[in-house]
């Protein structure tokens, strides 16, 4: 049997006759649904509190060059650190609001106006986690980094140009088994400096979406390879991860590795310029307006750097 | 995410507490749903349709009217001037994309299976200017949503006229 589709008022105002219609059906009790906001992104993001509309970073390598053979009779040979890439962040203002007029006060819609206060919070903890998740959603083919390439790509350039280029992504994506994670790890631990010499990282946690939870939890919980018939021994490195399930990511099949470097290093960033406030609406001039409140927030987020990542696009 | 169309939603009005209620009575022999767009015609109400009306329209139905019944009086919400409302595009019978080059034209409204659009076929009232594409006044639940400009129906935000 086909669902009945509600046909809304949208009159972006709680007036007497907004909710009224609940009234109208003659319901003895109204249910409030369960609607939380699942929170996952922040952790991977660098937050950054700034005054400014456009933030920008930029990054400083102190990887020198390696000393030369050179003589007592010969002059010192100078090094300067390079140069490192640089990103805006251009902060976007966003606001919403309610508002309750003094008849929905007097019509006892108390408790649809209580369930309007936990709204507002919850729409700015929505927007914020879909900006998170945006960065790995369009890590592939929409979010560039200082260097101008995708987060998830293989033409990252070194800073120092005649080492070519490094690599987060896998070449062709692949579902998640021991060997796609490996293939993870060993980037993780491959990644080079500035300047081509070493400088790996270690794998923390696995972000994925739900869809691949059973793959991932056949690695994670296992001691022995899922694959193997010989059932082999796994080593730690391989379910030594942190799982972290995505329900804000869109895609089914792309699954991403972060590293287990500081906050303050990660290429990831979420720039405030006003973390998610509240304020009173009123209108001197209409007494009907009961109250009101405001919601505004001003940020954007982005990555300057993919060095603390790695992408997978999977397989569907 | 497959995008469905629905009603226009208010996003804000002149006045603070949002658009003035009136009673008037029902053309006879109609039916609509709450949230559709209306019309005047001869003093009563009637739904704007796929033909009709769609460049003189007064307000949003504030309830159903599920029964055709003649001298009835129903709510309308009175839409004025300066109101902006997020709607969906349709070219006439058809869902249709917007984009950039809609941007500032004004569009009739038109209606089909108890949702009102905007027409970029239409213009003759052309009520309902186009402000704001989607993508760009929620650009990170386009992108969560899977959806672009391409995307039909398009959402955009317009500014309501009163004809």
């Amino acid at each position: 049997m086909a669902a009945t589709t509600l046909y809304q008022p949208q009159r972006g105002i709680i007036d007497w006759r907004s909710y009224g219609k609940l009234y109208d059906k003659t319901f003895d009790s109204i249910r409030l649904k369960k609607e939380s906001v699942p929170r996952e992104g922040a952790q991977f993001f660098s937050h950054e509190d700034t005054n400014l509309e456009t933030w920008k970073v930029g990054e400083v390598t102190p990887n020198l060059d390696t000393p030369q053979k050179n003589n007592d009779t010969d002059r010192i040979p100078l090094m300067a650190p390079l140069d490192g890439y640089s990103k805006s962040f251009t902060n976007v203002q966003r606001r919403a609001g309610f508002i309750v007029t003094r008849q929905a006060i007097e019509a006892q819609k108390t408790r649809q106006i209580t369930a309007m206060l936990t709204g507002l919070p919850n729409s700015a903890a929505r927007l914020e986690e879909i900006a998170y998740s945006s960065v790995f959603n369009g890590g592939f083919d929409t979010v560039t980094t200082g260097d101008g390439s995708y987060l998830f790509a293989a033409d990252h350039n070194y800073e120092d140009a005649q080492f070519g280029a490094w690599s987060n992504t896998a070449v062709a994506g692949s579902a998640f088994t021991t060997d796609s994670y490996f293939d993870a790890w060993l980037s993780f631990q491959q990644r080079d400096g500035s300047n081509g010499t070493p400088e790996p990282r270690n794998p923390k946690y696995v972000y994925y979406p739900t869809g691949l939870a059973e793959d991932v939890m056949k690695v994670k919980g296992s001691t022995q390879y899922p694959q193997n018939s010989l059932n082999a021994n796994m080593p730690e490195l391989i379910n030594g991860f942190t799982p972290v399930i995505g329900h804000w990511l869109t895609d089914a099949d792309a699954w991403f590795v972060v590293s287990e470097s500081e906050e303050a290093q990660r290429g990831l960033i979420m720039v405030w310029q006003t973390r998610p406030e509240f304020a009173a609406i009123s209108d001197s001039m209409n007494p009907d307006l009961v109250m009101g409140k405001r919601l505004r927030m001003s940020f954007s987020v982005g990555a300057l750097h993919g060095r603390d990542i790695y992408g997978n696009s999977g397989v569907s | 995410m497959a995008r469905a169309a629905v009603n226009p939603k208010v996003l804000s009005t002149p006045s603070s507490v949002g658009l003035p209620e009136v009673a008037m009575l029902a053309e006879d022999a109609k039916t609509w749903k709450q949230g559709q767009l209306m019309y005047l015609t001869s003093g009563t109400v009637t739904p704007v349709a796929a033909a009709t009306g769609g460049s003189a329209v007064y307000g949003i139905a504030a309830e159903d009217q599920a029964t055709a019944t003649s001298t009835s009086t129903v709510n309308i919400l009175r839409l004025v001037s300066g109101t902006r409302l997020e709607m969906y595009v349709t070219a006439t019978a058809a869902d249709a994309a917007i984009g950039t080059a809609n941007l500032g034209t004004g569009y009739d409204a038109y209606t089909k299976s108890n949702v009102s659009y905007i027409d970029t076929d239409g213009t003759t009232g052309a009520q309902f200017q186009v402000v704001r594409l989607f993508t760009d006044y929620q650009a990170e639940r386009a992108v969560h949503d899977g959806n672009t400009d391409a995307t039909t129906p398009g959402i955009c935000e317009v500014l309501f006229t009163e004809a």
